[in-house]
């Protein structure tokens, strides 16, 4: 009798948690649901480890489900995964389990953490909302992918009221950069030792993002051209 | 002066061997632009391989002036041979051919005809440099179009911006020809000492092999000599395509070549004043 009654009492302890992820994904998906695309202006700077590339200037396109491009008047880094990723998942309501993880502050934002299990995506694991107390925006996401470990996006926004982050910091992890000498070409430089090679760096990207139009019906063709612009 | 120095050119250009060289560069960079045009992807994606979970690049890799550069990179460990193909007989293949006792019974001093010796196999090297010039960058640009370059590195990556490069290369076609300079006077000088034409060409073939071989050693055994092997000056090269460029490093770097080139022709002039020509 006392097992039964703890396991209705976890039951219930559960459902109300996963009623809490809900109440804060809730208004989240709601606002999300009024984009559609977006188009947009991109500066791009990067603290890539082994990667000396200056900071360049684009334009990025997003569009429902899941595209994503940045085009620039040059050679750029970007993230493989789309930093809006999360609008479609969160979209499709009983794709996934959520719970409230907690509670941290980011960047003096305080925020609710939201762990997301989807239940049928192929490459993401889990992603971990942090959504603002009082403006029930994402402020951080971690996003834990099935082979190339957690990337991190986080967010800041301009005004109160932007729906859209304003400058998006991405940051990941990878292994450090070895080539041999005799491929490069690179005589004069210090070899790295084989047991560096193995070593893991966090690479960023700070992409700032300026003159948005969002729902313009961009067209499908135009995430199938060369990204140069 | 003029006279002599036209009429070494001529000898250069009429004999079929100096154009093995010219040949070879136009059917490699053929080649080279051939096989980029239909496998580059693959290539860009080894360079990805440690990037390629988290992060992709964005934008036409595979341009013009990447072509040039891996050219410039493949060629540049070949060019020395091709040149002392042609330099390193200037002087042994009159010796072997007997032409060197008439062309000195000529009221024209020694110094000066190893002096128009020398021009002439500058010459040669600026010929080859340009052919290269012209194959490697200008139809890369024609066939791939322009764009920023990716210059991969033992430890990393850079990329410059398509506006920094043309100087970057005008500067690295100058270094390439300080650094063939060099490898001309030593094939010269080999050529000074020797009364057949193969032993110059096949000793300098073996020095350049040889000091690439422990330039390229990944192990810290050889660090101690890698100053003093001039090969290691002539791929600096190299750092001209870095962020920031270090000139102090390759302006030291160019002028040990200089310092070389200055005592290979030294030692070609003390040799050559003394020597028995009938020998």
């Amino acid at each position: 009798m006392r097992i039964a009654a703890f396991l209705i009492s976890l039951c219930m302890g559960h459902m109300a948690v996963a009623q809490d992820a809900e109440s804060l994904l809730g208004p989240l998906r709601t606002r999300m649901a009024g984009l559609n695309d977006l188009t947009c202006n991109v500066q791009m700077a990067f603290d890539i480890p082994g990667v000396q590339m200056k900071q360049l200037g684009g334009k990025l396109y997003f569009k429902r489900p899941d595209r994503f491009k940045v085009a620039a008047k040059g050679l750029v880094f970007v993230p493989k995964q789309n930093p809006f990723g999360m609008f479609d998942l969160l979209a499709r309501k009983g794709t996934y389990m959520a719970m409230v993880a907690g509670a941290e502050a980011v960047n003096g934002t305080p925020c609710n953490i939201i762990n997301i299990m989807p239940t049928n995506q192929e490459d993401v694991v889990m992603v971990r909302l942090f959504i603002g107390k009082a403006d029930g925006r994402i402020h951080r996401s971690d996003v834990t992918l099935r082979r190339e470990g957690t990337v991190v996006y986080r967010n800041t926004y301009a005004n109160a009221t932007d729906l859209l982050p304003s400058v998006i910091d991405f940051e990941a992890d990878f292994k450090k950069f070895r080539m041999p000498k005799a491929i490069t070409g690179d005589f004069n430089s210090k070899p790295v030792a084989a047991a560096d090679g193995q070593k893991y760096e966090t690479g960023r990207i700070r992409m700032t993002l300026s003159a948005m139009e969002m729902n313009k019906r961009l067209d499908d063709s135009l995430f199938k051209d060369s990204s140069e612009l | 002066m003029m006279g002599t120095f036209i009429a070494e050119l001529y000898k250069v250009l009429t004999r079929p061997r100096s154009y093995i060289g010219i040949a070879s560069i136009v059917a490699l960079v053929v080649l080279i632009d051939t096989s980029f045009y239909f496998t580059g992807k693959q290539y860009i994606d080894l360079l990805f391989q440690n990037f390629d979970p988290v992060f992709r690049m964005s934008g036409q890799v595979v341009n013009g002036n990447l072509i040039c550069f891996i050219i410039l990179q493949t060629l540049i460990i070949q060019l020395p041979l091709l040149v002392a193909l042609v330099t390193g007989d200037l002087i042994s293949g009159e010796a072997a051919m007997g032409t060197l006792r008439y062309a000195l019974a000529t009221p024209v001093s020694r110094s000066r005809f190893i002096i128009t010796k020398w021009a002439t196999a500058l010459s040669y090297v600026l010929c080859i440099l340009l052919v290269l010039g012209v194959f490697a960058y200008l139809l890369s640009l024609v066939v791939f179009g322009p764009g920023d370059l990716l210059v991969l590195n033992a430890d990393g990556l850079v990329v410059i911006r398509q506006d920094q490069l043309p100087w970057r290369f005008a500067a690295a076609f100058v270094y390439a020809f300080i650094s063939l300079s060099a490898v001309a006077s030593l094939s010269l000088m080999f050529s000074a000492f020797a009364s057949n034409s193969i032993g110059p060409i096949v000793l300098t073939m073996v020095v350049i092999i040889v000091f690439t071989v422990i330039s390229s050693f990944e192990t810290g055994f050889f660090d101690p000599v890698m100053p003093f092997l001039f090969t290691n000056h002539m791929h600096l090269w190299r750092r001209l395509f870095s962020d920031p460029v270090p000139m102090g490093e390759i302006l030291r770097s160019g002028a040990i070549l200089v310092a070389h080139i200055a005592a290979f022709l030294g030692i070609t002039l003390w040799h050559f004043n003394r020597k028995d020509i009938i020998e």
